[in-house]
């Protein structure tokens, strides 16, 4: 076989170098992938405005969600909600059933022993 | 998975055509690639290519043809195209046997070999530091975006906070070189890679590999007169690659995203390659190619040209000392090189690129005067020894203190090669311990940084030279085998053991990429809601990877507002606005009232574990967003 010498070395460095971005490239892939981080999220669908529809990202293995709908500190809505990996569901709040002048509207949502809560002042 | 390949061909046909093409072609095109190894070739057209394509944006921008995928990958076609012609114009007749000096069978495993645990223990340390998070090179890649989203070079400017709490008009700012930042735009042009992703640190990861080869041949080069050439470059090799491979400024400053530091350390070694092969053979072309280099240096790091200019400064005197009897000869000689037209040629095209083209934003009489004079600081008034030897690697440092005292005896190696090599680490050295000395006002840890390359060859020149001066000759030795054969295990034992501990000392399995993914989803959902008026302030001490946030908004270099980490706002030294800091520290204080009227801060992200409460008092604040480490408050108006 001809003697490559310092080609070898470069061929040789072009495959590990290949071979380490490759696997990198998947860490950071996995990495930076919501679904395995094992979170979830809660926010208002317009943060700006009166409306109260909020929206849950699931990216957690739990998908048993419950939400409470607060006004000041007493609880006006309650209910179960599954959310299963990777989605996201929104839950429009009509605000013409509550009332909602001077009052603090809080959302808590509890997912196993994880706890959120957003709210908004009026 | 189809998607995931694809990408993944794309970023290396872009590796490809962004940092070896290039720089391979010019060398082509100086017809004198043959006088060069392979290795060298290889290591040289990566250099050059990034110089080639940094000189290649800044005309795309600057003529006003615009920065997109067409024009780069046209600008490097012709590019190509303009060096081949060249090269077959003035090509030869005559086929001239190409005699190079190559390395041994064995010489070859032993470098596969190192860089093999080279490669191999840098990615272990990368796979919890590859995902995007570091502050560093968020910054950086906020402007490499911008020149992908605007096709326009960018303008280094951030606006403050005034005195009278509102946001000023934007002001020029000299923390950030052009240099630093066209490559990466450049290869996501062309791969359509998203900043946000392993790619930034893959490159300077491949920037980093390469430099470690510069140093091989660099020490091929400055030891070829010697008998030992090939041992001096492998156990240099072995100094810089698999030891010592994750502290500062090796695998860290990777993952640190100390980008123009990074490439500054792969332009410094070839420019001296490049300076020593002019002035050895006394040949114009290599003189070209060096000029080329440090102007490639000027574009992409200021402390490295700063180093570099110390370095051959100190370099020529060393020369001057150690060759004073024949000085006016060599004068004579330097002089008619520096006369020939393609010196000169080069000379005025890189002053006119320099002074006229497009001006480095640190030659400014304010950014000079911050680098200039008595140190300011504590952190720039020198480190001690013993801060100096853990920098260099206590085994390094031991054997490079003899290499340097032996450089001064020796005569083989080459008038030139010895002044390089002692004026490079004498001046690291002393710029490390005594800048005072030199007028120097740069955090001196910074500058310490630079010496692990000279020491590395010069303790490798060292350790070689101690174990042949031990054998006298064919059949005398000094020592008896055995005994020459403990003692080499013994300093290499030595010296692994050294080498080894720095890496398990930084080896660290600390990933902050499953907070920082919530940072950016959050800044996601932020940037979809967000109008004109708005005003985002987050914080910087317990937020991960929040200087990415500003990726996600595209609206200037300080948007969203920052608050910094709590000392910066007790520095006498450098006074600055408090409202960042109140506004979210103490958000009811008659102090922040007036920083959120002036302003217009409307949208706070902070981490929810330590900072909600005093916004949760407030009836004017509203909560809009909550995960585990991301909360977002909105101010009602």
């Amino acid at each position: 076989m001809k003697y490559l010498g310092e080609k070898f070395i470069i061929l040789a460095l072009f495959g590990m170098m290949l071979l380490s971005f490759m696997f990198l490239s998947a860490v950071e892939s996995k990495n930076t992938n919501l679904d395995n981080s094992n979170v979830w999220t809660l926010y208002f669908a317009d943060p700006k405005s009166d409306s109260l529809d909020f929206m849950i990202e699931n990216h957690s293995k739990n998908s048993d969600f419950r939400y409470k709908i607060l006004v000041d500190k007493k609880v006006v809505i309650e209910s179960d909600l599954p959310v299963p990996l990777g989605e996201t569901k929104n839950v429009p709040i009509p605000k013409e059933t509550l009332d909602l002048s001077n009052r603090k509207i809080t959302i808590i949502v509890t997912a196993g022993d994880n706890k959120k809560e957003i709210y908004k002042n009026f | 998975m189809f998607q995931f390949i694809t990408s993944q061909l794309m970023f290396y046909v872009a590796i490809a055509l962004v940092l070896f093409v290039p720089g391979y072609f010019l060398l082509l095109s100086t017809r004198r690639k043959n006088n060069f190894s392979i290795l060298e070739i290889f290591t040289i057209s990566f250099g050059l290519s990034i110089i080639i394509v940094d000189f290649l944006m800044i005309i795309l921008g600057k003529s006003g043809i615009g920065i997109n995928r067409l024009s780069i990958l046209s600008g490097i076609i012709i590019f190509c195209g303009i060096c081949c012609a060249v090269f077959y114009y003035f090509k030869k007749e005559k086929n001239e046997e190409i005699v190079r000096d190559e390395l041994s069978k064995k010489s070859v495993v032993l470098v596969l070999i190192l860089l093999f645990l080279t490669i191999f223990i840098k990615t272990i340390y990368f796979q919890d530091t590859i995902s995007p998070t570091s502050t560093d090179l968020g910054h950086h890649m906020y402007w490499s975006k911008q020149i992908v989203a605007t096709g326009n070079l960018p303008v280094y400017e951030k606006a403050d906070i005034g005195s009278d709490y509102t946001i000023e008009s934007p002001k020029p700012i000299a923390d950030f070189i052009i240099g630093e930042h066209l490559i990466f735009a450049t290869i996501a042009l062309i791969s359509g890679k998203d900043f946000i992703s392993s790619f930034p640190s893959l490159v300077l990861f491949l920037v980093q590999i390469m430099s470690i080869l510069a140093i091989f041949i660099l020490s091929r080069e400055i030891f070829k007169n010697t008998k030992h050439r090939d041992m001096i470059a492998i156990m240099s090799l072995f100094l810089i690659g698999p030891l010592y491979a994750l502290a500062s400024p090796q695998a860290k400053f990777v993952s640190g995203g100390v980008i123009g530091n990074a490439i500054g350390n792969l332009f410094i070694p070839l420019a001296m390659l490049f300076y020593i092969k002019a002035f050895s053979e006394k040949k114009a072309y290599l003189l070209s190619l060096a000029i080329f280099a440090t102007l490639g240096l000027v574009y992409t790091h200021h402390l490295s040209t700063f180093v570099f200019i110390f370095a051959t400064i100190f370099a020529l005197l060393f020369f001057i000392i150690l060759n004073f009897r024949t000085i006016k000869f060599e004068a004579k000689e330097w002089l008619k090189m520096f006369l020939s037209p393609s010196i000169i040629s080069i000379i005025i095209l890189s002053a006119a690129f320099i002074f006229i083209i497009c001006v480095p934003t640190y030659l400014n009489s304010s950014a000079i005067d911050t680098a200039v004079g008595t140190p300011s600081k504590d952190s720039r008034a020198g480190i001690t020894l013993t801060q100096l030897k853990t920098t260099a690697g206590e085994a390094r440092f031991a054997f490079a203190f003899l290499g340097f005292t032996l450089l001064f005896f020796v005569r083989k190696i080459g008038k030139y090669n010895q002044a390089f090599l002692l004026g490079w680490l004498g001046i690291l050295v002393l710029m490390s311990l005594k800048p005072d000395l030199l007028f120097i006002d740069i955090p001196s840890t910074r500058i310490a940084s630079y010496v692990v390359f000279p020491v590395a060859i010069v303790a490798a020149y060292a350790f070689v030279r101690l174990f042949a001066l031990l054998k006298a000759g064919e059949n005398k030795n000094y020592l008896k085998p055995l005994f020459a054969l403990l003692l080499f295990f013994t300093f290499m034992i030595f010296i692994a053991v050294d080498g080894l501990r720095d890496n398990s000392q930084t080896l660290t399995s600390n990933s902050s990429i499953k907070k920082s993914i919530q940072t950016y989803a959050a800044s996601k959902y932020l940037s979809n809601h967000l109008s004109e008026s708005d005003i985002v302030l987050k914080d910087h001490n317990y937020l991960s990877g929040d200087s990415w946030i500003k990726l996600f908004f595209m609206r200037g270099y300080s948007y969203p507002l920052s608050r910094g980490y709590f000392k910066r706002y007790e520095d006498e030294t450098k006074p600055r606005e408090q409202c960042t800091n109140q506004m979210i520290s103490l958000p009811s204080s008659p102090e922040a009232q007036k920083c959120f009227a002036g302003t217009k801060t409307n949208f706070i992200m902070l981490n929810p574990k330590i900072d909600s409460s005093q916004f949760q008092r407030l009836k004017n604040f509203w909560q809009i967003y909550a995960s585990d480490e991301v909360g977002i408050f909105y101010k009602k108006s």
